[in-house]
């Protein structure tokens, strides 16, 4: 039986808590916690790669974050069925845009070999990973969100490294091959 | 007709996607994808296929293929994950990108992957550019509702950008051009979902 979301406890803060006990390290964090940050989110702490850095992800309803812009504007979301929850990871790699071509052809060949999300990257945020799960907010089953979550810190602490050669300027053929072995 | 089921308490077959699909009025047949083997994919369409705001090409079409991620593997040879399926939804475009400009195009997609919601666009170097959405189901327990939903809205973010990706492909436009001309979308209005 998939429980469901009483009104007065938003679907994160449900989600955070089955999470937690599910053994994740989670943080909510509130609409305004965070500087220019108008809506709510989730963090998960996924693990540290092997250089230590730490790999979070990144909860949000799409919708919220919208409805958190439009607000300024007197703008209103329209409703629909599904709701849009987004899975985001921040890559732990410093500016790239001397190498655009480049990390333009890696990211295309990191989105063709990844089975979830894509890679991108933001001139003022950097390197991202990404996926967008269409769900029913009624009944968000955990053990998907779950499931997302441990696809997405796999793929990131997968593919990771190959933006941390790019950025020590190895060659990209030689960085692509080994994805290639990798992607198999 | 009979009422296709909209729940997700069931595993989905590629037969449950096309009922689902076809209440909703998208054309659509099955195709193996190897082969000689048993698993297939859904294809949906042909549909419209726009190469401007205000034009459609009718000598193009735009075919979306379903197919859950498991059955890509085994019939590959490989081995499905026992957890969890993806059904990957994908529309290769109708169009060619040379070497030429391949360059400016990824540079276009990746800007495109930053403010498109849902899915993203890419870049094969056999398949040529394509749009893809993997959608992560449990036990293949598929929201019908929320799949009628989603091929509208994914058409939606199809419709509104391929068409300057080719642009850029063929010279028409370039990628600063593209990338400014006014792409102000949220999340488009739903689709009643009753039978057109």
């Amino acid at each position: 039986m998939n429980p469901t979301v009483e009104d007065e406890v938003t679907t994160l803060a449900y989600l955070g808590w089955v999470l937690q006990n599910a053994g994740f390290e989670t943080k909510l964090i509130v609409p305004g916690e965070k500087t220019d940050q108008a809506y709510e989110q989730l963090w998960v702490h996924y693990g540290s790669d092997a250089k230590g850095r730490d790999l979070v992800v990144q909860l949000l309803f799409m919708e919220e974050m919208v409805q958190g812009y439009q607000q300024e504007s007197a703008q209103s979301v329209n409703s629909s069925y599904g709701q849009h929850l987004q899975f985001l990871m921040t890559l732990p790699v410093t500016d790239l845009s001397e190498r655009l071509a480049d990390l333009d052809q890696l990211l295309a060949t990191l989105n063709r070999l990844s089975p979830l999300g894509l890679f991108g990257y933001h001139p003022q945020e950097g390197v991202f990973y990404r996926h967008t799960q269409v769900i029913n907010r009624k009944e968000p089953d955990p053990r998907l969100i779950a499931e997302i979550i441990e696809s997405v810190g796999f793929v990131v602490e997968r593919f990771l490294p190959a933006f941390d050669s790019l950025l020590a300027g190895e060659a990209l053929p030689r960085i692509l091959a080994s994805l290639q072995t990798k992607g198999n | 007709m009979r009422t296709p089921d909209f729940s997700s308490q069931t595993s989905a077959t590629v037969e449950t996607l096309q009922a689902i699909l076809n209440y909703a009025d998208y054309p659509s047949q099955f195709q193996a994808i190897q082969p000689d083997r048993p698993e297939q994919m859904l294809l949906v369409g042909p549909g419209r296929y726009r190469v401007s705001a205000q034009a459609i090409d009718p000598n193009r079409q735009l075919v979306v293929s379903l197919l859950f991620y498991n059955d890509l593997l085994t019939s590959s040879g490989k081995a499905a994950n026992p957890d969890a399926d993806t059904l990957q939804i994908m529309a290769i475009l109708p169009f060619a990108v040379s070497n030429e400009a391949a360059a400016d195009v990824r540079r276009l997609i990746t800007i495109f992957n930053t403010i498109v919601p849902l899915g993203h666009f890419g870049l094969d170097p056999d398949q040529g550019p394509y749009y893809r959405y993997d959608w992560k189901v449990l036990d293949r327990n598929v929201d019908g509702l929320l799949l009628i939903e989603l091929m509208g809205t994914l058409l939606f973010f199809i419709e509104h950008l391929s068409y300057r990706l080719e642009a850029v492909a063929t010279g028409q436009m370039s990628v600063e051009a593209a990338s400014q001309a006014d792409i102000h979308f949220g999340l488009p209005d739903t689709q009643p979902v009753s039978k057109q």
